[in-house]
């Protein structure tokens, strides 16, 4: 329960929500969130689309409601003459509106792409420089002699099959 | 304008400085209660504004007319909200010696209107860079919450003392429309509960969230539920975006937006309302709330700004605006029982503290500790 301490909810108690209810309930909070107010940050470029998108609709349903009576009626007119014209215009601009944002989005798109290789490559190149310090690493004199105070192990019997390497075959 | 002249022995002249005075509005009504207070406590007392509108054209004087007094001990007064060309003319006047106190109002961040009101935006920088210039003129400030007292310290102010917004609350308990009043009762009689929110419609209200969480409430708890938005458009761009939300979430008629109310009408849709959701991002004071809890109808609000302080304790407070969330809330608030009783009756005493009586004391008492400072 919501409380006036400004605790947060809990669990919903609202009854079971059939998939319908819950499609509609999303369709809500898209639209609450397209209408909500938005700063994006500098480098959210999918925020800035967003916000490019949200204002690249051009209403020609211009608001005409005054507190004089005689003002609304001759801005009802001045609607009313102008609206072929507005209209005309408007249908280009919300156009170029919604190609600026679409072009927006593939840039967007394209970037973040961009970036996840950019970042999968870094990742795999790291690996690789791991891999070539290791292998470039010159064992040390210390690495290749046997420790001095251990007793050197009895040379093993030579396996059958297995040469030395630099013998020849011609025994 | 009506004459002070009858108060020869007042010690000093307090004169109000506002930009914008219209009726039915919270900072012109408090500006008229104001004067009201200093001269009833020997003051003389004028209001000089930027725009005064037909109804108050009386009461109040062109500010560009105001005669520099000297000699006159003078208290100027600026009830600050917005921009205007009246802060720099303010500014000269204290600079020139004259002495300069704040009431502020809260102006709202411009992030809201960018998108839908560029205009606005731009007036809404200009007025916090006017709040900020002024800001070394003003040694001392009221402000209606002790969010709008910390915003003024942030800007550099010296001194900020909490006065909420003096506004008689006896007018609420005035009859409501008769007419609007049978037709709502009517009208009520046939569908579910009555959802209300009085405020401008502008994006830092956030009407969208309101109608988010009043179409998931219809659509799981009360399908015959209705919503009420009261307020005149400050953007008309994002009043066409509520309307088409209306639209696509096929709210049909359940949904009004509604201007233009007088008071008696709006009686009327309080008298039918059952919860008042404000889901507001931010506020400086809120005067709506403070209406509800006078009339008794339990808030719903979420947790922002100046919203928990008018609150006080009372009301459902949610820090999630996830419309399932607050249509839960609603739900919860509308089961009959002591809980909403408690709400209800909490609400009542909250609003008690605003009283006018209580608010014109605590106004006084800033101004005359001031003078004695």
């Amino acid at each position: 329960m919501p409380n006036s301490n400004g605790g947060r909810a809990p669990a919903v108690n609202a009854p079971d929500l059939s998939p319908e209810a819950l499609l509609y309930i999303e369709k809500v909070r898209q639209t609450t969130k397209r209408l909500s107010a938005r700063e994006p940050a500098p480098e959210d470029l999918s925020g800035a689309v967003q916000a490019v998108r949200n204002v690249a609709t051009f209403d020609v349903e211009v608001p005409v409601t005054s507190r004089r009576r005689e003002l609304e009626l001759v801005k009802t007119g001045v609607k009313r003459l102008s609206l072929w014209y507005m209209r005309y215009l408007a249908e280009q601009l919300n156009a170029f509106g919604k190609s600026v944002a679409d072009l927006g989005d593939a840039l967007a798109k394209r970037t973040d792409a961009l970036v996840s290789v950019s970042d999968e490559l870094s990742v795999r190149l790291g690996a690789l420089e791991e891999r070539l310090k290791r292998l470039e690493r010159v064992p040390t004199v210390a690495e290749t002699e046997p420790a001095p105070t251990k007793p050197a192990p009895a040379r093993a019997a030579r396996t059958p099959g297995r040469r030395p390497r630099g013998s020849r075959n011609n025994e | 304008m009506e004459d002070s002249e009858d108060s020869e022995d007042a010690p000093v002249r307090i004169d109000q400085y506002l930009p914008t005075f219209a009726p039915h509005d919270a900072i012109g009504n408090h500006t008229l209660q104001t004067r009201r207070v200093l001269r009833e406590a020997g003051y003389k007392s004028d209001i000089w504004a930027e725009h005064t509108h037909p109804p108050l054209g009386r009461e109040a004087k062109p500010y560009l007319e105001d005669p520099r007094r000297p000699g006159e001990d003078r208290l100027l007064l600026y009830q600050s909200s917005t921009n205007s060309p009246m802060a720099k003319w303010l500014q000269q006047r204290a600079q020139a010696g004259e002495a300069l106190i704040s009431h502020y109002h809260n102006i709202t961040p411009a992030l809201y209107f960018a998108r839908w009101e560029p205009a606005i935006a731009t007036a809404i920088e200009d007025a916090r860079r006017e709040l900020s210039m002024l800001a070394p003129h003003i040694p001392f400030s009221f402000a209606d919450s002790g969010y709008n007292a910390a915003e003024l310290v942030e800007c550099g102010y010296h001194e900020a003392v909490v006065c909420p917004l003096l506004v008689d609350l006896e007018e609420y308990h005035r009859p409501p429309d008769p007419g609007a009043l049978d037709r709502l009762r009517r009208r009520r009689d046939q569908s579910g509960t009555h959802w209300l929110f009085v405020g401008r419609v502008a994006p830092n209200k956030c009407q969208h969230d309101v109608i988010g969480a009043f179409a998931v409430y219809r659509r799981v708890f009360d399908p015959g539920a209705r919503l009420t938005l009261v307020g005149g458009a400050t953007s008309p761009h994002y009043l066409r975006a509520l309307e088409r939300m209306v639209g696509e979430l096929e709210l049909g008629d359940s949904v009004e937006i509604l201007s233009g109310l007088n008071a008696a009408e709006l009686l009327a849709h309080w008298a039918v309302t059952d919860v008042f959701v404000c889901l507001s991002e931010h506020e400086g004071f809120c005067v709506p709330i403070m209406e509800a809890m006078e009339l008794g109808v339990p808030v719903v609000a979420y947790a922002a700004a100046a919203v928990p302080e008018t609150l006080g304790g009372t009301g459902v407070l949610l820090d999630d605006k996830d419309p399932l969330t607050v249509a839960e809330a609603v739900e919860k608030v509308m089961r009959p029982g002591q809980a909403r009783e408690r709400l209800v009756r909490a609400g009542r005493e909250r609003a008690a503290d605003f009283s006018l009586a209580n608010t014109s004391k605590q106004l006084l008492a800033g101004i005359e500790g001031y003078l004695a400072s």
